[in-house]
């Protein structure tokens, strides 16, 4: 009765979607504002379409091996030993990033929620509920996202809607910006945030329709990069980008701003934070995922289980690291930017060498 | 009949005190002498060796008796199990009755010339025919179960007749599962009573009643329905095999089954649906599941079960489909309330007032000012007096009980505020939880939810809402982890197609669920004609006119 069950195309894009959309939702407005300026919104639209690429040379490398992971074909492609070299690389990355976003949403609960209780609880509860949940197979996971996918996009889709009677369209001019923006950052820090979209190379082998995978992603990106977009547009249109700066989480900002039913809810912060922990509970639960996937992977475990309770209390130490929020910042700034680079990199190294060495075969579509 | 002190004594005889001599009780009797395992052809040794072994059995009859009047034979019954009017009028008075014609009458030596138990069985006795045998064991196993054992003087075996009757119930309505619109006739214990009033509403030739033996002791005999050409044979042979490893000394109870079969044993949600119901079996069944019943419960087990049917009774069906819709919103809502209703309000008192309008949390903090204890024991206190009653209302006696839930509501809830104890609000937030919790259709479902309300209190207590959207999510992903005989728990809605929403969510019309539930990969998946569909859409927007003309023309 046990059948490998797979998932259809539009649960992938939801997976993808959900995976993309994430914790950084209440700063990457002040984010985007401090590297592009007033071009904030293009930049965003920019860093989508390098996002989009990558995500594209991912889809195609997978749909060369359609009915394996990242980790077993890169062997066949460039060969054992670089490939456990990049593995590794790929888990580094994946690691650090994790760890880096247990960290941030610890930070926001203790700004936001928990002043006086210590850090250390709050990320060691959502660490242990991503570690259990990350005990089931890949079809187990995209359950999940399938679920909670409501739950993420529909709260901020609310709240924007809700703030957009503030926007004032002023606040949006110059489109190009005052000044050249810094090229580097404005374009990276958009599009890192697209960095779970790697997840579709672990996804690919259970899709029904490998072949009209690259549909799914571009379906994906397309959804999370639109509300990305409009929380940029609406946020920079309400504050306008000196007061966008000050703010360290905006978004939360915008949510506290607005009142519903005539006063009956006052204030929508404390349930928005409560929405935003489903939304980073859905993306860390994806890193994670990767994560211990690729360590098994390296370690040549059958069973990601045990991993995925190993990891535990290195991913809880990595994550307490950082001194303060400004390191932290910074250094989850330079981790996602590298990691960006080095997947995208990585999957068109890959994607090369299978091409001219004739591994795998030719995806039709 | 010997008084009880002769018993002892027999008893102490047979079982010596020193336990290291005495071999087991089930070999204490066999013990003795090696068992026989065939019959023999004297009919003397077969009783002796009968009498030997079923010694300890006091209401074994054996009935000697002579066949038409010149073969010695014996009767062997048990008289709790079997039906004593027809042991004498079907068995025992055709078989002393002389021979019809004179001719046979003559012949001599014709008993010695044809096969006796074939003239018995096809001529002469009424009874239905059971089994032939010359093993003991089979034998002896068709005694306990309340057949008849003829053996003859001359042959090495023996053959059955079936006498069974059990004393039953009457067929009433089903206490758990009350409808307002639906039949009124519940399962009752007797396994032959249940599949016939499933027959009694299938009456198909595909539908397939596979029937066994569950219990080394008890021997319960359980019953696998299905619909062949309907139901998934994977699905089947997987409930079969499962069914096939139970190893356990006696089924009691469906429950029993149950908990061997389910595919995830800890987890708090049942994974099997049970039901008194033969409709609901019925259409079950239709639906391509596939239903376990055993001999001596009332209840029937139906795989797989999904999340969604546990909030689903039979009178949706056969009620409008907008208000039956309605109904199951309601019923949504209940079991939010039902879960969350505490812990909610445990963390917006003590973490996020200001989510509350002024007003109301002026009153709040008004009504709270003499209380002691912080919110959230506050609930568990009063959820735990609430649980407490509930629990006393099903142990109590009927007559009391009504009066004492009505009573207890009023004395804990008002003595509880005057007391100090508690707040009115709180009072109204357990009311609503239990009322809520009563609004699921089957009990195992419902007190599951009820009870993970107290881990969420809990957690709504330390950490906000913060906990409170933790535990929910540990236990959401724990349904979505579920499987319930490879489906999974919570399929209807994830499933990839809309037609797993038409029966959830809401209740489609009938003519709309053209198609069994796709997770079941039914081998007949069209339930209702093609067009059926479009003809009822037509009738939206043509009313009857169009009827009316047709029948005119013709």
């Amino acid at each position: 009765m046990q059948k490998t069950q797979k998932i259809s195309t539009t649960q992938l894009a939801i997976v993808i979607s959900s995976t993309i959309f994430g914790p950084y939702v209440l700063s990457f407005p002040q984010i985007i504002a401090k590297a592009a300026d007033n071009a904030a919104p293009l930049m965003t639209i920019a860093g989508t379409c390098c996002a989009i690429f990558s995500m594209f040379v991912f889809t195609r490398i997978s749909q060369r091996f359609s009915d394996k992971t990242l980790f077993s074909y890169s062997q066949i492609v460039i060969g054992r030993l670089p490939a456990l070299v990049a593995n590794l690389l790929v888990f580094a990355c994946f690691f650090i990033t994790s760890a880096m976003m247990f960290r941030q949403f610890g930070e926001v609960l203790s700004t936001v929620v928990f002043r006086r209780t210590p850090i250390e609880i709050s990320i060691l509860m959502i660490l242990i509920l991503v570690a259990l949940s990350c005990r089931r197979d890949t079809v187990k996971f995209t359950y999940v996202h399938l679920f909670y996918w409501p739950f993420v996009i529909l709260p901020f889709l609310f709240v924007i809607m809700m703030s957009m009677k503030a926007v004032h369209f002023l606040n949006w001019l110059p489109p190009f910006g005052n000044e050249t923006p810094h090229w580097l950052p404005a374009l990276l820090s958009p599009a890192s945030l697209y960095l779970g979209s790697f997840i579709i190379t672990i996804l690919l082998p259970i899709t029904e329709k490998p072949a009209r995978a690259m549909k799914a992603a571009l379906f994906g990106i397309v959804v999370s990069a639109s509300l990305y977009l409009l929380l940029v547009l609406s946020t920079i249109g309400i504050y306008g980008v000196r007061e966008t700066l000050q703010l360290l989480y905006p978004t939360l900002e915008m949510a506290r701003s607005i009142a519903i039913g005539g006063d009956v809810i006052e204030r929508m912060d404390a349930l928005f934070i409560i929405m935003w922990v489903i939304n980073v509970y859905t993306t860390m639960f994806s890193t994670y995922f990767l994560t211990s996937l690729s360590l098994s992977h390296l370690l040549q475990f059958k069973d990601h289980r045990l991993v995925t309770t190993l990891l535990i209390p290195f991913m809880f130490g990595v994550s307490l690291l950082p001194q303060d929020q400004y390191q932290l910042y910074k250094f989850s700034r330079i981790a996602d930017g590298s990691g960006y680079l080095f997947l995208t990199g990585y999957a068109l190294l890959l994607w090369i060498v299978a091409v001219v060495r004739r591994k795998g075969v030719r995806p039709h579509g | 009949m010997l008084d009880w002190k002769a018993n002892y004594e027999a008893f102490k005889k047979k079982h010596p005190s020193q336990p290291s001599e005495s071999p087991s009780a089930s070999e204490g009797s066999s013990g003795r002498e090696s068992k026989p395992r065939q019959l023999v052809a004297s009919l003397e040794d077969n009783l002796q060796s009968f009498q030997n072994q079923m010694s300890n059995v006091t209401d074994l009859v054996v009935r000697r008796l002579k066949i038409m009047g010149k073969r010695s034979s014996a009767l062997l019954f048990l008289t709790s199990l079997t039906d004593q009017r027809l042991i004498q009028e079907g068995i025992v008075a055709p078989l002393q009755a002389p021979f019809v014609s004179p001719e046979q009458m003559k012949d001599e030596d014709l008993l010695d010339r044809v096969d006796l138990f074939n003239l018995v069985c096809q001529e002469r006795v009424h009874a239905n025919l059971g089994q032939r045998s010359s093993e003991w064991s089979v034998l002896m196993d068709l005694l306990m179960k309340g057949q008849t054992l003829l053996l003859i003087d001359g042959y090495g075996e023996g053959v059955s007749f079936d006498t069974r009757k059990v004393e039953k119930r009457g067929i009433e309505q089903p206490q758990t599962e009350q409808v307002i619109r639906g039949s009124r006739d519940g399962f009752i214990e007797q396994l032959e009573t249940n599949l016939s009033l499933i027959r009694y509403r299938l009456q198909t030739a595909d539908l397939v009643i596979e029937t066994g033996e569950l219990g080394a002791r008890t021997k319960s005999k359980t019953a696998v329905c299905y619909i062949d050409g309907i139901a998934n044979p994977e699905l089947v042979s997987e409930v079969m095999r499962r069914l096939s490893i139970i190893d356990i000394d006696g089924i009691i109870d469906a429950g029993y089954i149950e908990q061997f079969i389910e595919d995830q044993p800890i987890s708090p949600f049942p994974q099997i649906q049970n039901t008194e119901r033969a409709d609901k079996t019925v259409a079950s069944l239709l639906e391509g599941r596939v239903a376990i019943l055993v001999d001596g419960s009332s209840f029937a087990l139906i795989v797989p079960a999904l999340f969604d049917q546990f909030f689903q009774t039979i009178d949706d069906y056969s009620e409008r489909f907008l208000i039956a819709s309605l109904l199951r919103f309601v019923r949504l809502i209940a079991l939010l309330f039902s879960v969350f209703f505490p812990s909610l309000y445990v963390s917006v008192i003590s973490y996020n007032p200001e989510l509350m309008p002024t007003d109301f949390a002026v009153a709040i903090a008004g009504g709270r000012a003499g209380v002691p204890f912080p919110a959230m024991l506050e609930v568990l206190i009063m959820e735990a007096s609430m649980e407490i009653l509930r629990e006393a209302t099903i142990r109590l006696p009927q007559m009391i009980g009504g009066a004492l839930s009505i009573v207890g509501v009023l004395v804990i809830g008002q003595a509880a505020v005057s007391a100090g104890l508690s707040s009115p609000i709180t009072v109204v937030i357990v009311a609503l939880t239990t009322i809520g919790s009563f609004a699921t259709p089957a009990y195992n479902a419902a007190i599951a939810m009820r009870m993970l309300r107290f881990p969420l209190i809990i957690m709504a207590g330390l950490f906000g809402l913060y906990g409170v959207v933790l535990g929910s999510l540990f236990i959401i992903n724990h349904m979505l982890y579920l499987d319930s005989f490879g489906v999974p728990f919570l399929q209807s809605i994830l499933a990839k197609k809309r037609a797993g929403f038409m029966d959830t969510l809401i209740r489609a019309p009938l003519w709309w669920m053209g198609k069994r539930p796709s997770y079941l990969h039914t081998l007949d998946d069209t339930r209702r004609a093609e067009g059926t569909f479009y003809a009822n859409v037509d009738k939206i927007y043509y009313q009857e006119d169009n009827a009316d003309a047709e029948n005119t023309e013709n």
